[in-house]
Protein backbone atom coordinates (compact mmCIF):
# COMPACT_ATOMS: atom_id res chain seq x y z
CA UNK A 1 0.00 0.00 0.00
CA UNK A 2 1.38 3.42 -0.89
CA UNK A 3 1.66 6.12 1.76
CA UNK A 4 -1.20 8.07 0.11
CA UNK A 5 -3.43 4.99 0.10
CA UNK A 6 -2.58 4.31 3.72
CA UNK A 7 -3.46 7.88 4.68
CA UNK A 8 -6.76 7.68 2.80
CA UNK A 9 -7.63 4.52 4.66
CA UNK A 10 -6.70 5.99 8.05
CA UNK A 11 -8.61 9.21 7.28
CA UNK A 12 -11.72 7.14 6.60
CA UNK A 13 -11.32 5.34 9.94
CA UNK A 14 -10.92 8.64 11.79
CA UNK A 15 -13.88 10.14 9.95
CA UNK A 16 -16.07 7.27 11.11
CA UNK A 17 -15.04 7.94 14.69
CA UNK A 18 -15.08 11.75 14.97
CA UNK A 19 -17.74 12.32 12.29
CA UNK A 20 -15.86 14.88 10.26
CA UNK A 21 -13.36 14.75 7.39
CA UNK A 22 -9.72 15.18 8.28
CA UNK A 23 -6.65 15.97 6.22
CA UNK A 24 -3.38 14.08 6.71
CA UNK A 25 -1.97 16.97 8.74
CA UNK A 26 -5.11 17.90 10.74
CA UNK A 27 -4.11 17.92 14.40
CA UNK A 28 -6.39 15.34 15.96
CA UNK A 29 -5.77 15.52 19.69
CA UNK A 30 -4.60 19.11 19.88
CA UNK A 31 -7.58 20.42 17.91
CA UNK A 32 -9.98 18.70 20.26
CA UNK A 33 -11.44 16.41 17.60
CA UNK A 34 -10.07 13.31 19.29
CA UNK A 35 -10.47 13.19 23.07
CA UNK A 36 -9.19 10.54 25.42
CA UNK A 37 -12.19 8.32 24.74
CA UNK A 38 -12.18 8.57 20.95
CA UNK A 39 -8.44 7.95 21.16
CA UNK A 40 -9.30 4.52 22.54
CA UNK A 41 -11.61 3.93 19.58
CA UNK A 42 -8.95 5.08 17.12
CA UNK A 43 -6.29 2.85 18.70
CA UNK A 44 -8.63 -0.16 18.61
CA UNK A 45 -9.68 0.52 15.02
CA UNK A 46 -6.06 0.85 13.89
CA UNK A 47 -5.23 -2.39 15.66
CA UNK A 48 -8.14 -4.15 14.00
CA UNK A 49 -7.41 -2.81 10.52
CA UNK A 50 -3.61 -3.10 10.43
CA UNK A 51 -2.81 -5.52 13.25
CA UNK A 52 -0.55 -3.04 15.04
CA UNK A 53 -0.94 -2.18 18.67
CA UNK A 54 -0.23 1.39 19.74
CA UNK A 55 1.25 1.24 23.25
CA UNK A 56 -1.14 3.07 25.64
CA UNK A 57 1.62 5.39 26.84
CA UNK A 58 2.41 6.48 23.26
CA UNK A 59 -1.12 7.19 22.12
CA UNK A 60 -0.84 10.97 22.26
CA UNK A 61 2.35 10.91 20.18
CA UNK A 62 1.15 8.60 17.42
CA UNK A 63 -2.37 10.00 17.27
CA UNK A 64 -1.19 13.52 16.53
CA UNK A 65 -2.45 13.34 12.94
CA UNK A 66 -3.39 10.92 10.19
CA UNK A 67 0.10 11.24 8.83
CA UNK A 68 1.72 10.36 12.17
CA UNK A 69 -0.52 7.30 12.46
CA UNK A 70 0.48 6.28 8.93
CA UNK A 71 4.13 6.66 9.87
CA UNK A 72 3.60 4.43 12.90
CA UNK A 73 1.81 1.76 10.85
CA UNK A 74 4.56 1.86 8.20
CA UNK A 75 7.29 1.64 10.80
CA UNK A 76 5.60 -1.45 12.19
CA UNK A 77 5.93 -3.02 8.76
CA UNK A 78 2.22 -3.76 8.47
CA UNK A 79 1.35 -1.41 5.64
CA UNK B 1 -12.49 1.71 62.97
CA UNK B 2 -15.04 3.11 60.58
CA UNK B 3 -17.02 6.29 60.00
CA UNK B 4 -20.68 6.21 60.94
CA UNK B 5 -22.65 8.30 58.44
CA UNK B 6 -25.76 8.27 60.65
CA UNK B 7 -24.03 9.87 63.63
CA UNK B 8 -21.22 11.49 61.62
CA UNK B 9 -18.43 10.26 63.82
CA UNK B 10 -15.75 7.62 63.98
CA UNK B 11 -16.85 4.44 65.66
CA UNK B 12 -15.32 1.13 66.82
CA UNK B 13 -12.18 3.15 67.41
CA UNK B 14 -10.23 0.34 69.05
CA UNK B 15 -10.35 -2.02 66.05
CA UNK B 16 -8.02 -1.66 63.09
CA UNK B 17 -6.63 1.73 64.07
CA UNK B 18 -3.51 0.93 62.07
CA UNK B 19 -5.29 -0.44 59.05
CA UNK B 20 -4.89 1.90 56.05
CA UNK B 21 -7.82 4.31 55.69
CA UNK B 22 -6.52 6.55 52.93
CA UNK B 23 -3.96 5.59 50.32
CA UNK B 24 -2.36 8.21 48.12
CA UNK B 25 0.71 8.56 45.95
CA UNK B 26 2.94 9.22 48.94
CA UNK B 27 1.84 6.23 50.96
CA UNK B 28 -0.84 4.89 53.28
CA UNK B 29 -2.49 6.81 56.12
CA UNK B 30 -4.10 4.72 58.82
CA UNK B 31 -7.43 5.15 60.60
CA UNK B 32 -5.81 6.61 63.73
CA UNK B 33 -4.17 9.26 61.53
CA UNK B 34 -7.47 10.01 59.80
CA UNK B 35 -9.43 10.46 63.05
CA UNK B 36 -6.73 12.78 64.41
CA UNK B 37 -6.44 14.75 61.15
CA UNK B 38 -10.19 15.32 61.10
CA UNK B 39 -10.13 16.61 64.69
CA UNK B 40 -7.25 18.96 63.91
CA UNK B 41 -9.03 20.19 60.80
CA UNK B 42 -12.14 20.96 62.82
CA UNK B 43 -10.16 23.03 65.31
CA UNK B 44 -8.62 25.05 62.49
CA UNK B 45 -11.98 25.34 60.73
CA UNK B 46 -13.66 26.80 63.83
CA UNK B 47 -10.89 29.39 64.09
CA UNK B 48 -11.56 30.30 60.49
CA UNK B 49 -15.25 30.91 60.98
CA UNK B 50 -16.70 27.57 59.86
CA UNK B 51 -20.13 27.23 61.50
CA UNK B 52 -23.06 24.80 61.33
CA UNK B 53 -25.43 25.32 58.37
CA UNK B 54 -23.08 27.80 56.65
CA UNK B 55 -21.66 26.39 53.41
CA UNK B 56 -17.89 25.89 53.15
CA UNK B 57 -16.21 25.80 49.74
CA UNK B 58 -13.72 22.94 49.41
CA UNK B 59 -11.34 23.01 46.45
CA UNK B 60 -8.59 20.66 45.37
CA UNK B 61 -8.08 17.43 43.51
CA UNK B 62 -8.24 14.07 45.26
CA UNK B 63 -5.92 14.98 48.15
CA UNK B 64 -6.21 13.23 51.54
CA UNK B 65 -6.77 16.76 52.93
CA UNK B 66 -9.90 17.07 50.78
CA UNK B 67 -11.30 13.91 52.32
CA UNK B 68 -10.36 15.08 55.81
CA UNK B 69 -12.15 18.39 55.20
CA UNK B 70 -15.35 16.68 54.03
CA UNK B 71 -15.42 14.53 57.16
CA UNK B 72 -14.65 17.56 59.32
CA UNK B 73 -17.55 19.45 57.76
CA UNK B 74 -19.87 16.50 58.38
CA UNK B 75 -18.84 16.38 62.04
CA UNK B 76 -19.23 20.14 62.44
CA UNK B 77 -22.56 20.24 60.64
CA UNK B 78 -21.23 22.67 58.05
CA UNK B 79 -22.50 21.90 54.52
CA UNK B 80 -19.53 21.36 52.20
CA UNK B 81 -19.42 22.42 48.57
CA UNK B 82 -16.78 20.27 46.86
CA UNK B 83 -15.30 21.79 43.71
CA UNK B 84 -12.44 20.14 41.87
CA UNK B 85 -9.84 22.48 40.39
CA UNK B 86 -10.88 21.15 36.97
CA UNK B 87 -13.38 24.03 37.26
CA UNK B 88 -12.06 27.40 36.09
CA UNK B 89 -11.64 30.01 38.87
CA UNK B 90 -14.57 32.09 37.55
CA UNK B 91 -16.90 29.15 37.96
CA UNK B 92 -15.63 28.49 41.49
CA UNK B 93 -16.21 32.14 42.40
CA UNK B 94 -19.71 32.02 40.94
CA UNK B 95 -20.55 28.86 42.90
CA UNK B 96 -19.32 30.49 46.13
CA UNK B 97 -21.61 33.46 45.39
CA UNK B 98 -24.61 31.24 44.77
CA UNK B 99 -24.21 29.51 48.15
CA UNK B 100 -23.12 32.74 49.97
CA UNK B 101 -20.04 31.04 51.34
CA UNK B 102 -17.69 33.16 53.42
CA UNK B 103 -14.88 30.65 53.66
CA UNK B 104 -12.95 28.40 51.32
CA UNK B 105 -10.63 25.56 52.25
CA UNK B 106 -7.94 24.88 49.67
CA UNK B 107 -6.95 21.22 50.08
CA UNK B 108 -3.92 21.68 47.84
CA UNK B 109 -2.47 24.48 49.97
CA UNK B 110 -4.07 23.04 53.14
CA UNK B 111 -5.18 26.56 54.01
CA UNK B 112 -8.39 28.47 54.67
CA UNK B 113 -9.22 31.62 52.77
CA UNK B 114 -11.88 34.19 53.57
CA UNK B 115 -14.21 34.96 50.66
CA UNK B 116 -15.85 38.27 49.83
CA UNK B 117 -19.39 36.95 50.16
CA UNK B 118 -21.32 37.73 53.31
CA UNK B 119 -21.76 34.32 54.93
CA UNK B 120 -25.32 33.30 55.65
CA UNK B 121 -26.81 30.13 57.05
CA UNK B 122 -28.82 28.08 54.55
CA UNK B 123 -32.59 28.24 54.72
CA UNK B 124 -32.46 24.42 54.79
CA UNK B 125 -31.05 23.08 58.07
CA UNK B 126 -28.96 19.95 58.36
CA UNK B 127 -27.63 19.93 54.81
CA UNK B 128 -24.66 17.57 54.38
CA UNK B 129 -23.33 18.96 51.12
CA UNK B 130 -24.21 20.96 48.04
CA UNK B 131 -23.04 19.64 44.68
CA UNK B 132 -23.25 21.62 41.49
CA UNK B 133 -24.38 20.24 38.18
CA UNK B 134 -24.70 21.87 34.80
CA UNK B 135 -27.67 24.24 34.64
CA UNK B 136 -29.60 25.23 31.56
CA UNK B 137 -29.71 28.94 32.45
CA UNK B 138 -25.95 29.29 32.18
CA UNK B 139 -25.42 29.09 35.93
CA UNK B 140 -24.63 25.71 37.45
CA UNK B 141 -27.33 24.56 39.86
CA UNK B 142 -26.67 23.53 43.45
CA UNK B 143 -28.21 20.30 44.73
CA UNK B 144 -28.68 20.34 48.52
CA UNK B 145 -28.47 16.90 50.09
CA UNK B 146 -29.58 16.47 53.69
CA UNK B 147 -27.61 14.64 56.36
CA UNK B 148 -30.29 11.93 56.57
CA UNK B 149 -29.79 11.10 52.89
CA UNK B 150 -26.06 10.48 53.17
CA UNK B 151 -26.61 8.06 56.07
CA UNK B 152 -29.04 6.02 53.96
CA UNK B 153 -26.63 5.90 51.05
CA UNK B 154 -23.61 4.83 53.09
CA UNK B 155 -25.72 2.28 54.98
CA UNK B 156 -26.73 0.65 51.70
CA UNK B 157 -23.09 0.15 50.66
CA UNK B 158 -22.21 -1.20 54.11
CA UNK B 159 -25.19 -3.51 54.58
CA UNK B 160 -26.53 -4.52 51.18
CA UNK B 161 -23.58 -4.94 48.83
CA UNK B 162 -21.75 -7.66 50.80
CA UNK B 163 -18.28 -6.40 50.01
CA UNK B 164 -16.50 -8.43 52.68
CA UNK B 165 -13.98 -7.35 55.30
CA UNK B 166 -12.07 -4.10 54.77
CA UNK B 167 -12.70 -3.54 51.07
CA UNK B 168 -10.29 -1.22 49.27
CA UNK B 169 -12.12 1.22 46.97
CA UNK B 170 -10.48 2.77 43.93
CA UNK B 171 -11.43 6.43 44.13
CA UNK B 172 -10.73 8.22 40.86
CA UNK B 173 -13.91 10.27 40.37
CA UNK B 174 -13.60 13.98 41.11
CA UNK B 175 -15.09 14.97 44.48
CA UNK B 176 -17.30 17.54 42.74
CA UNK B 177 -19.28 14.72 41.08
CA UNK B 178 -21.62 12.92 43.41
CA UNK B 179 -20.70 9.56 41.92
CA UNK B 180 -17.43 9.93 43.85
CA UNK B 181 -19.44 9.43 47.05
CA UNK B 182 -19.68 5.74 46.27
CA UNK B 183 -15.98 5.09 46.72
CA UNK B 184 -15.10 7.36 49.62
CA UNK B 185 -18.21 6.92 51.73
CA UNK B 186 -18.12 3.20 50.90
CA UNK B 187 -14.53 2.89 52.08
CA UNK B 188 -15.11 4.86 55.26
CA UNK B 189 -18.48 3.31 56.16
CA UNK B 190 -17.09 -0.22 55.88
CA UNK B 191 -13.82 0.43 57.70
CA UNK B 192 -11.94 -0.29 54.51
CA UNK B 193 -9.54 1.91 52.61
CA UNK B 194 -9.94 4.62 50.04
CA UNK B 195 -7.33 4.56 47.26
CA UNK B 196 -7.11 8.14 45.98
CA UNK B 197 -6.17 8.40 42.31
CA UNK B 198 -5.16 11.78 40.98
CA UNK B 199 -4.97 12.66 37.31
CA UNK B 200 -1.19 12.31 37.54
CA UNK B 201 -1.43 8.86 39.12
CA UNK B 202 -3.77 7.68 36.37
CA UNK B 203 -1.71 9.23 33.56
CA UNK B 204 1.45 7.44 34.69
CA UNK B 205 0.39 4.20 33.06
CA UNK B 206 3.42 2.17 34.06
CA UNK B 207 2.86 2.99 37.73
CA UNK B 208 -0.94 3.02 37.96
CA UNK B 209 -1.55 -0.74 38.03
CA UNK B 210 1.20 -1.52 40.55
CA UNK B 211 -0.20 1.31 42.70
CA UNK B 212 -3.67 -0.25 42.71
CA UNK B 213 -2.30 -3.75 43.21
CA UNK B 214 -0.16 -2.72 46.17
CA UNK B 215 -3.19 -1.07 47.77
CA UNK B 216 -5.10 -4.35 47.28
CA UNK B 217 -7.84 -2.67 45.24
CA UNK B 218 -11.02 -4.73 45.52
CA UNK B 219 -14.00 -2.48 44.73
CA UNK B 220 -14.23 0.10 41.99
CA UNK B 221 -17.21 2.27 41.16
CA UNK B 222 -16.55 3.99 37.87
CA UNK B 223 -17.97 4.74 34.43
CA UNK B 224 -17.81 2.33 31.49
CA UNK B 225 -15.96 5.10 29.62
CA UNK B 226 -13.17 5.30 32.16
CA UNK B 227 -12.69 1.57 32.41
CA UNK B 228 -12.66 1.19 28.64
CA UNK B 229 -9.59 3.43 28.53
CA UNK B 230 -7.84 1.17 31.04
CA UNK B 231 -8.49 -1.87 28.85
CA UNK B 232 -6.06 -0.55 26.24
CA UNK B 233 -3.41 -1.80 28.61
CA UNK B 234 -3.27 -5.59 28.17
CA UNK B 235 -1.95 -5.91 31.73
CA UNK B 236 -5.19 -4.48 33.11
CA UNK B 237 -6.45 -7.84 34.34
CA UNK B 238 -7.04 -10.11 37.30
CA UNK B 239 -3.45 -11.35 37.04
CA UNK B 240 -2.19 -7.87 37.91
CA UNK B 241 -5.05 -6.85 40.21
CA UNK B 242 -5.64 -10.13 42.06
CA UNK B 243 -7.77 -8.55 44.81
CA UNK B 244 -10.41 -7.05 42.49
CA UNK B 245 -13.84 -8.36 43.46
CA UNK B 246 -16.52 -5.88 42.42
CA UNK B 247 -16.95 -3.37 39.63
CA UNK B 248 -19.84 -0.96 40.04
CA UNK B 249 -20.92 0.95 36.96
CA UNK B 250 -22.93 4.13 36.79
CA UNK B 251 -23.41 7.49 35.04
CA UNK B 252 -23.67 5.79 31.63
CA UNK B 253 -25.43 2.84 30.07
CA UNK B 254 -23.77 -0.53 30.65
CA UNK B 255 -23.76 -2.77 27.60
CA UNK B 256 -23.34 -6.57 27.53
CA UNK B 257 -20.25 -6.04 25.40
CA UNK B 258 -18.63 -3.92 28.11
CA UNK B 259 -19.53 -6.44 30.81
CA UNK B 260 -18.08 -9.30 28.77
CA UNK B 261 -14.87 -7.35 28.24
CA UNK B 262 -14.62 -6.94 32.00
CA UNK B 263 -15.17 -10.67 32.56
CA UNK B 264 -12.60 -11.57 29.91
CA UNK B 265 -9.98 -9.73 31.95
CA UNK B 266 -11.45 -10.38 35.40
CA UNK B 267 -13.29 -13.70 35.20
CA UNK B 268 -14.16 -13.82 38.92
CA UNK B 269 -15.50 -10.32 39.56
CA UNK B 270 -19.05 -9.30 40.37
CA UNK B 271 -20.53 -6.57 38.18
CA UNK B 272 -23.14 -4.22 39.58
CA UNK B 273 -24.99 -1.61 37.58
CA UNK B 274 -26.40 1.37 39.43
CA UNK B 275 -28.30 4.52 38.53
CA UNK B 276 -29.41 7.71 40.12
CA UNK B 277 -29.37 11.46 39.65
CA UNK B 278 -27.25 13.73 41.86
CA UNK B 279 -30.61 15.02 43.12
CA UNK B 280 -31.16 11.68 44.89
CA UNK B 281 -27.81 11.07 46.60
CA UNK B 282 -25.71 9.29 44.02
CA UNK B 283 -27.72 6.16 43.40
CA UNK B 284 -31.33 5.10 43.56
CA UNK B 285 -31.52 1.76 41.74
CA UNK B 286 -29.12 -1.14 41.43
CA UNK B 287 -28.83 -4.61 39.99
CA UNK B 288 -26.15 -7.25 40.00
CA UNK B 289 -25.49 -8.71 36.55
CA UNK B 290 -26.22 -12.29 37.60
CA UNK B 291 -25.94 -15.36 35.32
CA UNK B 292 -29.58 -15.02 34.22
CA UNK B 293 -29.19 -11.36 33.23
CA UNK B 294 -25.84 -12.08 31.65
CA UNK B 295 -27.34 -14.81 29.50
CA UNK B 296 -30.26 -12.63 28.49
CA UNK B 297 -27.85 -9.77 27.61
CA UNK B 298 -30.34 -6.94 27.00
CA UNK B 299 -28.90 -3.83 25.31
CA UNK B 300 -28.38 -1.93 27.48
CA UNK B 301 -28.54 -3.72 30.81
CA UNK B 302 -31.32 -2.48 33.12
CA UNK B 303 -30.33 0.16 35.67
CA UNK B 304 -31.85 -1.96 38.41
CA UNK B 305 -34.55 -2.01 41.02
CA UNK B 306 -35.30 0.57 43.70
CA UNK B 307 -33.03 0.42 46.74
CA UNK B 308 -34.73 -0.43 50.05
CA UNK B 309 -35.21 3.22 51.00
CA UNK B 310 -36.24 4.44 47.53
CA UNK B 311 -39.59 4.59 45.83
CA UNK B 312 -39.18 4.46 42.05
CA UNK B 313 -42.00 4.71 39.53
CA UNK B 314 -42.60 5.72 35.95
CA UNK B 315 -44.95 8.66 35.49
CA UNK B 316 -45.76 9.68 31.93
CA UNK B 317 -42.69 7.71 30.72
CA UNK B 318 -40.43 9.61 33.13
CA UNK B 319 -38.37 7.91 35.86
CA UNK B 320 -39.48 9.48 39.13
CA UNK B 321 -38.04 8.87 42.56
CA UNK B 322 -39.17 9.57 46.11
CA UNK B 323 -37.69 8.95 49.54
CA UNK B 324 -35.53 10.46 52.24
CA UNK B 325 -32.57 10.31 49.87
CA UNK B 326 -34.10 12.91 47.55
CA UNK B 327 -32.52 16.37 47.75
CA UNK B 328 -33.89 19.19 49.89
CA UNK B 329 -34.03 21.24 46.72
CA UNK B 330 -31.84 23.30 44.41
CA UNK B 331 -30.39 26.24 46.27
CA UNK B 332 -32.14 29.53 45.39
CA UNK B 333 -34.11 27.99 42.54
CA UNK B 334 -37.76 27.94 43.67
CA UNK B 335 -38.76 27.87 39.99
CA UNK B 336 -37.02 24.55 39.41
CA UNK B 337 -38.04 23.13 42.78
CA UNK B 338 -41.66 23.85 41.93
CA UNK B 339 -41.51 21.93 38.65
CA UNK B 340 -39.05 19.14 39.42
CA UNK B 341 -40.01 18.24 43.00
CA UNK B 342 -43.18 16.73 44.46
CA UNK B 343 -44.37 14.91 47.57
CA UNK B 344 -45.44 11.29 47.58
CA UNK B 345 -46.57 9.42 50.69
CA UNK B 346 -45.08 12.17 52.78
CA UNK B 347 -41.62 11.86 51.18
CA UNK B 348 -39.72 14.24 48.93
CA UNK B 349 -39.89 13.30 45.26
CA UNK B 350 -37.95 14.27 42.14
CA UNK B 351 -38.76 13.96 38.45
CA UNK B 352 -35.50 12.92 36.83
CA UNK B 353 -36.14 13.95 33.23
CA UNK B 354 -34.90 10.46 32.28
CA UNK B 355 -37.22 8.33 30.20
CA UNK B 356 -37.54 4.73 31.32
CA UNK B 357 -39.60 1.58 31.41
CA UNK B 358 -40.20 -0.78 34.31
CA UNK B 359 -40.92 -4.49 33.92
CA UNK B 360 -43.24 -6.52 36.15
CA UNK B 361 -40.30 -7.46 38.40
CA UNK B 362 -39.55 -3.78 39.02
CA UNK B 363 -36.42 -3.70 36.85
CA UNK B 364 -36.02 -0.31 35.23
CA UNK B 365 -34.37 0.30 31.85
CA UNK B 366 -33.14 3.74 30.84
CA UNK B 367 -34.36 5.00 27.47
CA UNK B 368 -32.91 8.48 27.10
CA UNK B 369 -33.64 12.08 28.09
CA UNK B 370 -36.70 14.28 27.72
CA UNK B 371 -34.65 17.46 27.36
CA UNK B 372 -31.29 18.77 26.20
CA UNK B 373 -29.30 17.26 29.03
CA UNK B 374 -26.62 14.87 27.78
CA UNK B 375 -24.07 12.53 29.28
CA UNK B 376 -20.73 12.70 27.51
CA UNK B 377 -18.30 10.08 28.81
CA UNK B 378 -20.28 10.12 32.06
CA UNK B 379 -20.24 13.90 32.46
CA UNK B 380 -23.68 15.42 32.90
CA UNK B 381 -24.05 18.46 30.68
CA UNK B 382 -26.93 20.82 29.88
CA UNK B 383 -26.41 21.89 26.28
CA UNK B 384 -28.27 25.11 27.12
CA UNK B 385 -25.52 26.05 29.59
CA UNK B 386 -22.99 25.86 26.76
CA UNK B 387 -25.35 27.86 24.51
CA UNK B 388 -25.49 30.70 26.99
CA UNK B 389 -21.71 30.84 27.37
CA UNK B 390 -21.23 30.73 23.58
CA UNK B 391 -23.52 33.74 23.35
CA UNK B 392 -21.06 35.78 25.44
CA UNK B 393 -18.35 35.52 22.75
CA UNK B 394 -17.61 38.84 21.03
CA UNK B 395 -19.66 39.62 17.92
CA UNK B 396 -21.98 36.72 18.61
CA UNK B 397 -25.76 36.94 18.85
CA UNK B 398 -26.57 33.44 20.04
CA UNK B 399 -24.99 30.03 20.52
CA UNK B 400 -26.12 26.45 20.10
CA UNK B 401 -24.29 23.31 21.15
CA UNK B 402 -24.94 20.00 19.46
CA UNK B 403 -23.93 16.56 20.64
CA UNK B 404 -22.76 14.38 17.76
CA UNK B 405 -23.96 10.80 17.87
CA UNK B 406 -22.60 7.77 16.07
CA UNK B 407 -25.10 5.51 14.33
CA UNK B 408 -25.11 3.21 17.40
CA UNK B 409 -26.22 6.12 19.57
CA UNK B 410 -22.97 6.80 21.46
CA UNK B 411 -22.18 10.46 21.89
CA UNK B 412 -18.84 11.38 20.43
CA UNK B 413 -18.27 15.06 21.05
CA UNK B 414 -19.86 18.47 21.28
CA UNK B 415 -19.80 20.93 18.40
CA UNK B 416 -20.67 24.57 19.01
CA UNK B 417 -22.27 26.90 16.50
CA UNK B 418 -22.46 30.66 16.98
CA UNK B 419 -24.81 33.00 15.20
CA UNK B 420 -22.82 36.04 14.10
CA UNK B 421 -24.19 39.56 14.28
CA UNK B 422 -24.80 40.96 10.83
CA UNK B 423 -25.61 39.47 7.43
CA UNK B 424 -23.80 36.74 5.59
CA UNK B 425 -24.08 33.53 3.58
CA UNK B 426 -26.16 30.67 4.88
CA UNK B 427 -24.89 27.32 6.13
CA UNK B 428 -22.08 26.51 8.55
CA UNK B 429 -19.00 28.62 8.08
CA UNK B 430 -15.49 28.76 9.49
CA UNK B 431 -15.06 31.19 12.37
CA UNK B 432 -14.03 34.78 11.70
CA UNK B 433 -10.52 35.81 12.81
CA UNK B 434 -11.98 37.79 15.70
CA UNK B 435 -12.97 34.55 17.41
CA UNK B 436 -9.58 32.87 17.10
CA UNK B 437 -9.20 32.67 20.89
CA UNK B 438 -12.65 31.14 21.51
CA UNK B 439 -11.26 28.11 23.28
CA UNK B 440 -9.42 30.23 25.80
CA UNK B 441 -12.47 32.41 26.46
CA UNK B 442 -14.78 29.45 26.97
CA UNK B 443 -12.18 27.72 29.15
CA UNK B 444 -12.45 30.57 31.63
CA UNK B 445 -16.15 29.88 32.11
CA UNK B 446 -16.58 26.16 31.53
CA UNK B 447 -14.83 23.00 32.74
CA UNK B 448 -12.91 21.41 29.86
CA UNK B 449 -15.43 18.63 29.30
CA UNK B 450 -18.06 21.25 28.41
CA UNK B 451 -15.92 23.19 25.95
CA UNK B 452 -16.97 22.18 22.40
CA UNK B 453 -14.45 20.21 20.36
CA UNK B 454 -15.05 22.49 17.40
CA UNK B 455 -16.77 25.83 16.83
CA UNK B 456 -18.44 27.00 13.64
CA UNK B 457 -20.25 30.15 12.62
CA UNK B 458 -23.60 30.78 10.98
CA UNK B 459 -25.90 33.62 10.07
CA UNK B 460 -29.15 32.37 11.53
CA UNK B 461 -29.98 29.01 13.12
CA UNK B 462 -32.69 26.69 11.87
CA UNK B 463 -35.49 27.09 14.42
CA UNK B 464 -37.94 24.72 16.07
CA UNK B 465 -41.66 25.50 16.16
CA UNK B 466 -41.09 27.23 19.49
CA UNK B 467 -38.37 29.42 17.96
CA UNK B 468 -35.47 27.73 19.69
CA UNK B 469 -32.34 26.68 17.85
CA UNK B 470 -33.16 23.34 16.25
CA UNK B 471 -30.31 21.12 17.46
CA UNK B 472 -31.40 18.14 15.36
CA UNK B 473 -31.32 20.11 12.13
CA UNK B 474 -28.04 21.75 13.08
CA UNK B 475 -26.57 18.30 13.67
CA UNK B 476 -27.80 17.11 10.26
CA UNK B 477 -26.42 20.24 8.63
CA UNK B 478 -23.08 19.64 10.34
CA UNK B 479 -22.88 16.01 9.27
CA UNK B 480 -23.87 16.86 5.69
CA UNK B 481 -21.21 19.53 5.32
CA UNK B 482 -18.38 18.15 7.43
CA UNK B 483 -18.00 14.74 5.84
CA UNK B 484 -16.43 14.42 2.47
CA UNK B 485 -18.39 12.46 -0.17
CA UNK B 486 -17.63 8.74 -0.07
CA UNK B 487 -14.68 7.80 -2.28
CA UNK B 488 -13.75 4.45 -3.68
CA UNK B 489 -11.34 2.86 -1.29
CA UNK B 490 -7.86 2.44 -2.75
CA UNK B 491 -7.54 -1.21 -1.81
Amino acid sequence: MSRAELETKISAIIEGIVLTSVEPDTLLVESGLVDSLSAVDVALAIEQEFGVKIPPSEIDVHLESVSSIAAFVEASGKA
Amino acid sequence: MRFDFDRFDFTHREAGAHHPAVIHAEGALDWAWLAQAVEDWETAARHNGVRPDEPVMLTGHKEPAFLVAMLGCLRLGAPFVPVDVINPPDRITRIAQIVSSGVLYDAQAQAFRALENIPAPLAEKGVAYIMFTSGSTGDPKGVQIGRESLGLFAGWIRDDLKLGESPAFVDQILFSFDYSLFNWTGALATGGSCILCTRETIADRAAFLPYLAKAKASVWATTPSFLRQQFLDPAFSQAHLPDMKVFVFGAESLTPRMAETVWERFPEVRIINSYGPTEATCSTTWVEIDPELRARAPLPFPIGRAKPYADVFIADEEISVAGDHVMRGYINRPDLNATRMFTRNGKRGYRTGDVGVMDEAGLVTFRGRRDDQIKLHGYRIELAEIDSVLATLPGVRAGAAIALKRPDGTLVRIVGVVELSGEGPSGLLPLPETLADWREILGRRLPHYMVPSELLASHGFPLTQTDKADRKRLEQLYLETSRRPKQESGT
